[in-house]
């Protein structure tokens, strides 16, 4: 999985405010179309296949947003930890960026799932 | 360049799962707050959301986490708990198919101050918080919806602050019964059928009740004859019998 640099990051950053969490939650359950994407910008997702730990994802990595925008289903469990802080990409801010980066190299990664 | 085609896709992917994509052929179709949108508008809505099942035990959002759209019911049961700081989990309320959630967060931008937990297996829009603000800002019969929903659950709220101080236990489940009646019940000759599977300890989270005590007073109602129980499914044998019991006229 790609990482976004921390400017790629920035360009995020600039129009979407991180929030916290603070609760280990399942955000996004294997087999589902995410509601929203996110963006780590602190802590750390882990995404489980079949109930088994497949990977721990990190800062600079986005979740969820190309199946959001493509309708495919999730194929993991993504489970977010306690104090990890996100950007939150719902469909109408996901198209806001797309709108107005529509040259930037950030939207290629709006375009991919979560290999 | 990027071409998204959310109409094509989300067909695609909701006829795979055999959902009903558009709200259009919702089930739930007649009950919810954009049932009053034109044609044009509902499939803006249909191409916008996010289709999915979840099923039993799983949760759509959690107490304390950050609020982000909004989540309309298309069929079954959801149960809204909050936890106290004692770690005991109260169930505030259950939603059923053409109730919204989520929808006070959205207002006041504070956390989730409850948690949303299927209760049987659900169909659920979601709707992001952007796109239901443009929405309540263009379509009037959205806000006005809106608006009637959250007196509805400010109501509901109060009628249950009050409920726990002027009724004792006996009253509150058979107040409790009869609300089930209105929500999920279904005529079956004579009685109603409870097409809803609470568990005991559920039902008693409801009516602020030990699970024991619970169950105690079921069997009292079931010895008078108001209700009856098959299985796990639940019947109002005595709808003005409850009534009464219930100390209540509606």
């Amino acid at each position: 999985m790609e990482r976004l640099s921390p400017d790629e990051m920035n360009i995020i950053l600039d129009h979407v405010q991180p929030r916290d969490y603070g609760t280990m939650t399942e955000v996004i359950y294997e087999g589902q179309i995410p509601n929203v994407g996110y963006l780590i910008v602190d802590g750390t997702i882990d995404l489980y296949k079949r109930k088994k730990p497949f990977k721990a994802l990190g800062v600079g990595q986005l979740i969820g947003v190309g199946e959001l925008m493509n309708n495919h289903n999730f194929r993991y469990t993504a489970v977010i930890h306690p104090g990890t802080k996100v950007c939150i990409l719902d469909r109408s801010t996901i198209f806001e960026l797309l709108d107005e980066f529509r040259d930037d190299e950030v939207k290629k990664y709006f375009e991919h799932d979560c290999a | 360049m990027l071409h998204y085609s959310p109409m094509e896709t989300t067909m695609s992917s909701a006829k795979k799962q055999d959902l009903p994509y558009k709200c259009e052929n919702c089930p739930s179709r007649g009950e919810g707050i954009f049932c009053e949108l034109s044609h044009n508008d509902l499939d803006d809505v249909s191409n916008h959301k996010v289709l999915n099942t979840y099923k039993k035990g799983q949760t759509l959002f959690v107490q304390g986490n950050p609020p982000y759209g909004m989540y309309c019911i298309s069929n079954g049961n959801i149960k809204v708990t909050q936890v106290g700081e004692d770690g005991k989990e109260a169930i505030v309320r259950i939603a059923s198919a053409g109730d919204v959630l989520g929808h006070r967060s959205l207002f006041t931008d504070q956390y989730y101050n409850a948690t949303a937990t299927a209760i049987d297996d659900c169909t659920v829009c979601f709707l992001d918080k952007k796109y239901i603000m443009k929405l309540v800002q263009s379509q009037p019969s959205v806000s006005v919806n809106l608006i009637s929903k959250l007196g509805r659950d400010l109501g509901a709220a109060e009628h249950r602050i009050s409920s726990f101080y002027q009724k004792n236990v006996r009253e509150r489940l058979a107040e409790l019964l009869l609300l089930l009646k209105e929500s999920h019940g279904h005529k079956e000759g004579e009685r109603y059928k409870l097409e809803i599977k609470l568990t005991r300890e559920e039902m008693a989270s409801i009516i602020g009740t030990a699970s024991e005590t619970l169950i105690r007073f079921m069997s009292e109602l079931k010895q008078e004859g108001f209700i009856s129980q098959e299985g796990k499914t639940i019947y109002i044998d005595d709808e003005k019998g409850l009534l009464d019991f219930a100390n209540i006229s509606y």
